[in-house]
């Protein structure tokens, strides 16, 4: 496909040239997009408020008590949880820990680089963590094993493997799908010892309260609403929300950045959010009925 | 110094004491998994898995996975030597990867492990056809299942990914394990293998050009075992070899590559 651009007013009109699909996407990102969304499609063929296929796998990482792999397009997230033992805070001597963690290696796309988690990464996490806190995702106290002496830490690490865009619905779902893979062994505190013994196999499921999933929606030159934004688009989006929503259809958090939005929009959002989640979870259970069958 | 840029759990944790059942004897005919002491484990390869790298591939072997990642040629940030390009090779272990929970922060080992990974490869990409650039090779170990293997698929790996990258190299490196247990060479030993072994051996060596890349010996061991071991490992290269060429072909065949 070769795009005419003798008619834009960045080349002078005398000359006649044309520049083929991909370069005019890497010297005009903005333009790109806009001549696909105005005619209603996106650049990679996807309808304006289409999500990107999703895929859930669980269970495939054996060094993990609960792990899960997701993939919404080609952006892949793998979640893996480790469960250890450590020290209760006195304040809540029963409580255990859930730490989630996303990381996005440079592995995942040339624009991370290698050293400390980047500002998206940590706005991620951060707000994955204030999820599972203000949600009560968990009973902290399921996760006791001797009160004011033993409890597990969750340390949930969610890594991508491969970066194009929306890396928040993928990191809330594959925490959601390796949470509910988690097995715990049975253990004991030895008081004399001070040490705590674990049986070989893990065998006790994790009690979840809530299923919050995220379904992200961009908005393209102020008019058009766009679902599930690709790596292509992100930076071209004049704002992004963000909305998370459990099983019963209770919206457990919005977050909203950039410019202004009508309410109207909103509203709009909410609604295909539900359908989005609802979606998303129908996958991780048949992952999951998969993963117990086999 | 607490990490302000992840979210933090409690400073110090450990894993519970396992009761473990009795070990089985070893037996290297027998295998816990039917494996004979001459053979690998089953090899999975396949290219092209990280679309916005240049060049990608994961392999899994047994229960050991490993994603590779390469950028480049690129513009170096800096360079030492004008006339020669960069090979800068980056080996990660994924926090859940092993059975203690590793670190973010990058740890001796893998940082030992990512000059392996570099000399290995180096003799056999042609850096002085890209000059003033970098390559950047990026490992990371999803799940670990024995040092020395997991070493060797990430060097085999790696070579993978700069083929899929279309780097040019004077032929695709291969890499594989053995241990030394109780006299016996045993190929590709796992995690548990390698509790047993008084030795290990890890060798680099391009198949077609029949020479080694890198080579490294643990252990006390007699020189004729060290011998046998050799040819066991170059065999073994062989082997991974012809999977790696399928692989490749597979991947032209399905233009993702």
């Amino acid at each position: 496909m070769d795009i005419d651009t003798a008619a834009d007013a960045t080349t002078n009109g005398a000359s006649h040239f044309t520049l083929d699909a991909d370069t005019f996407r890497k010297i005009h990102p903005a333009e790109y997009n806009r001549r696909f969304i105005s005619q209603g499609v996106r650049a990679d063929g996807r309808p304006l408020q289409r999500f990107r296929k999703a895929n859930v796998n669980v269970g495939s990482i054996t060094t993990a008590n609960g792990s899960s792999m997701v993939r919404l397009g080609n952006t892949t997230v793998i979640c893996g949880i480790k469960a250890e033992v450590t020290e209760p805070t006195p304040e809540a001597p029963r409580a255990g820990f859930l730490v989630p963690n996303l990381d996005l290696p440079a592995l995942c796309s040339p624009q991370f680089r290698p050293g400390p988690p980047g500002e998206l990464a940590q706005t991620i996490s951060e707000y994955i963590n204030q999820i599972c806190t203000s949600t009560n995702l968990l009973n902290l106290d399921d996760l006791c094993i001797a009160s004011g002496q033993a409890v597990w830490v969750l340390h949930a690490d969610i890594l991508c493997l491969n970066y194009e865009g929306n890396a928040l619905d993928a990191a809330l779902a594959a925490l959601i799908a390796a949470l509910w893979n988690v097995r715990l062994p049975k253990s004991t505190y030895d008081e004399l010892e001070g040490t705590v013994r674990a049986a070989a196999t893990n065998t006790i499921p994790l009690v979840l309260n809530r299923l919050p999933l995220a379904a992200t929606f961009g908005v393209f030159d102020a008019q058009h609403l766009i679902a599930d934004p690709t790596d292509q688009e992100e930076p071209l989006l004049s704002s992004q929300l963000a909305i998370v929503v459990d099983q019963e259809d209770n919206l457990c958090g919005i977050l909203k950045e950039g410019s202004a939005m009508d309410r109207e929009r909103m509203v709009e959002c909410i609604g295909l959010a539900r359908n989005r989640a609802q979606a998303l979870r129908r996958l991780i259970d048949e992952a999951l009925a998969k993963a117990d069958a086999s | 110094m607490a990490d302000r840029k992840r979210v933090v759990g409690p400073e110090k944790s450990v894993l519970p004491l396992v009761e473990s059942g009795p070990q089985q004897p070893f037996n290297p005919d027998r295998r816990k998994d039917g494996r004979s002491g001459d053979r690998i484990r089953p090899l999975f390869l396949k290219t092209g898995i990280i679309k916005q790298a240049d060049g990608s591939a994961y392999i899994e072997t047994g229960r050991l996975k490993v994603a590779c990642g390469v950028y480049g040629p690129r513009q170096s940030a800096r360079n030492k030597l004008p006339t020669q390009g960069t090979l800068n090779c980056d080996f990660k272990f994924s926090a859940f990867s092993s059975a203690k929970r590793r670190a973010y922060a990058k740890d001796n080992h893998e940082r030992e492990c990512s000059l392996i990974v570099y000399q290995a490869l180096a003799p056999a990409v042609r850096l002085d056809l890209i000059p003033k650039s970098t390559v950047d090779v990026y490992i990371q170990i999803l799940e670990s299942d024995g040092n020395a293997a997991c070493l060797a698929a990430a060097i085999t790996c790696a070579a993978m990914a700069l083929a899929d990258a279309g780097i040019e190299m004077t032929d695709a490196v291969a890499a594989s394990s053995a241990g030394y247990i109780g006299g016996n060479v045993v190929l590709d030993p796992d995690g548990d293998e390698e509790t047993l072994q008084n030795g290990s051996l890890m060798v680099s060596y391009m198949p077609s050009l029949n020479e080694v890349t890198h080579m490294m010996q643990i252990g006390e061991v007699t020189t004729n075992l060290t011998v046998k071991g050799m040819e066991a490992c170059v065999d073994a290269c062989s082997q991974i070899r012809t999977v790696m060429q399928q692989a490749l072909a597979a991947s032209l065949a399905d233009g993702n590559s």
